[in-house]
């Protein structure tokens, strides 16, 4: 599937700008850390930076889970920003991050050159960053490792329905008790519910993204199907020959600064207990309320993210006024799916763009996906049918982008390319504000 | 003629309480593919783990209280969390039993 809207528009000013992004940038050198960071293209005029968090709950943290009996706050969203002091008129965009990761994936790249944060800013948006629930800066929820850690040793408590419950493999009376597991309950760990004095409560899952989990999910090469790794010297496995990514960060012998910025991933600790039960992804709806509380904005989510604009949308479309998708985050309209006609007509009335990298490809030899990835055809379908404006960008058909971009495009070495295929996408396609910037 | 559905279901939510550590994804698809691997430990995680990376699919633990109602196109599957997280999850109905409706705290 191409993308003719993006055709449509002035390919040679999109090119154009592009070629002067690159002219901006130095050389990349070998890769390093500090020393790596590459000097300010000119002076960058700010009205105003700072922070803030989007909601949040307290929760109760009794003995001996707190050295401190108490509450703890559980479920915020922390929000970074930037103003330009040259607004563009476009509504302020805000940025997610995928999976294993953090807003660090907007900032300087891995080989020191400028992200998208500052980038975008620079092109005159107001520039917001997320850290998911339950990652980064906005905290997690570790009374439920707590819970396990001291599982056969604590003493009862009263349950507010928020924390955990029972104590000593016995479930207090009452509905949901919540991590009161009973010796050889099959909830529990197999292997420590066998153990003297354990109730067997099961740790929430920690993802931890290896090299090799980088390497096959980030698409920095061909699929590895014997013993190989990134961070074996010299290094067993190579990446694609036209690959974007600066792999001077990754492989070793070089910086490997790449994997400095993939963190454990905590989302299986969400939406355990209480009043937050059932509350697997809350991201997206915080995402909502800051779209509203900006008066308007243009949500991006890449990879596990990817889907959180639409999300959003669906639970409060009032402030999104665009959703950009960076690589899947589809779904799948009609039946066996779960979008129903009334979420395809609320995404109609909201410009959508999805973007995706090169080298999707399965097996040994590997072997070309189509394109878009599932279920995105039947999605631009609906919509598009329900009268939505929906644009699909394949980077590698796109003119002036060339092959080879990974799943991380932000950071690979045509990121700001890309970042201007997107700019321009919104000015065609996002309406300016009304008149009024704070 | 989908949007219909939709209201039916919504009339027909119940609350189901997760017996076992399970998942929810987007579309049944996903979730038989998921389901087809789940007597091996290996395949399964690593295809649940590739799943939630890319979005199409969460963890789900055990105890976790959700709302949903039986798909229309698959009675081993269940469509939950449609009004807290749109367009909610497809989880496979066995992991979970039924609770009542004063079950949620």
């Amino acid at each position: 599937m191409g993308f003719p809207e993006l055709k449509l528009t002035a390919n040679g000013a999109l090119l154009g700008s592009a070629l002067f992004a690159l002219a901006l940038l130095p050389a990349t050198g070998a890769a390093q850390e500090f020393e790596d960071v590459q000097p300010s293209v000119g002076i960058l005029s700010l009205k105003q930076q700072g922070s803030f968090f989007i909601g949040g709950n307290t929760h109760a943290v009794p003995s001996p889970y707190a050295g401190s009996p108490g509450n703890s706050m559980i479920n915020q969203m922390y929000v970074q920003f930037q103003k330009p002091a040259q607004s563009n008129h476009r509504p302020p965009i805000v940025f997610v991050h995928g999976c294993c990761l953090s807003s660090k994936t907007w900032e300087t790249t891995p080989d020191g050159r400028m992200g998208w944060y500052e980038y975008f800013t620079r092109k005159g948006f107001d520039t917001y960053m997320a850290d998911q629930v339950g990652r980064a800066r906005s905290g997690f929820d570790a009374l439920q490792y707590q819970k396990v850690r001291y599982d056969s040793e604590a003493l009862e408590f009263d349950d507010d329905g928020n924390g955990a419950g029972c104590i000593n493999g016995v479930s207090p009376p009452g509905p949901n008790p919540a991590g009161c597991l009973a010796p050889g309950d099959p909830r529990g760990n197999p292997v420590s519910a066998t153990l003297p004095g354990k109730t067997g409560a099961t740790n929430p899952s920690i993802l931890i993204a290896t090299d090799m989990f980088a390497w096959d999910v980030f698409r920095y090469g061909p699929p590895c199907t014997a013993p190989c790794g990134a961070f074996t010297s010299p290094p067993t496995i190579a990446p694609w020959p036209d690959e974007q990514f600066p792999m001077e960060t990754v492989l070793a012998g070089g910086s490997q600064t790449f994997f400095k910025q993939v963190i454990p991933d905590l989302s299986a600790s969400l939406g355990t207990f209480g009043v937050n039960a059932a509350d697997f992804r809350p991201t997206p709806q915080r995402m909502a309320v800051l779209a509203k509380k900006l008066g308007g904005a243009i949500l991006v989510g890449h990879s596990q993210s990817s889907s959180f604009p639409t999300r959003a949308a669906l639970q409060d479309p009032t402030g999104v006024r665009g959703i950009i998708q960076l690589e899947t985050g589809c779904f799948l309209p009609g039946p066996g799916g779960t979008l129903t006609d009334a979420d395809v007509a609320t995404l109609a009335k909201i410009p959508m763009l999805i973007v995706e990298g090169d080298h999707f490809t399965t097996g040994n030899p590997p072997v070309p996906q189509p394109r878009p990835v599932a279920p995105c055809p039947q999605e631009i379908a609906a919509i598009q049918a329900a009268g939505g404006d929906i644009t699909y960008v394949h980077l590698p058909e796109v003119p002036g982008i060339g092959t080879g971009n990974s799943h991380m495009f932000m950071q690979d070495h045509n990121n700001l390319k890309i970042a201007d295929l997107i700019i321009a996408w919104i000015k065609h396609h996002v309406k300016e504000n009304d008149g009024h910037d704070d | 003629m989908h949007t219909i559905l939709a209201v039916l279901v919504s009339a027909s939510q119940m609350l189901y309480e997760a017996q076992v550590p399970t998942f929810g994804c987007s579309s049944n698809a996903e979730v038989a593919r998921l389901q087809a691997v789940r007597s091996d430990a290996n395949a399964f995680y690593k295809l649940l783990t590739e799943q939630v990376v890319h979005g199409q699919c969460v963890a789900i633990p055990p105890g976790a209280m959700v709302e949903g109602s039986i798909t229309d196109t698959d009675a081993s599957m269940l469509l939950v969390n449609v009004k807290n997280d749109p367009p909610g999850y497809v989880v496979p109905l066995k992991d979970f039993t039924p609770r009542k409706a004063d079950a949620r705290q």
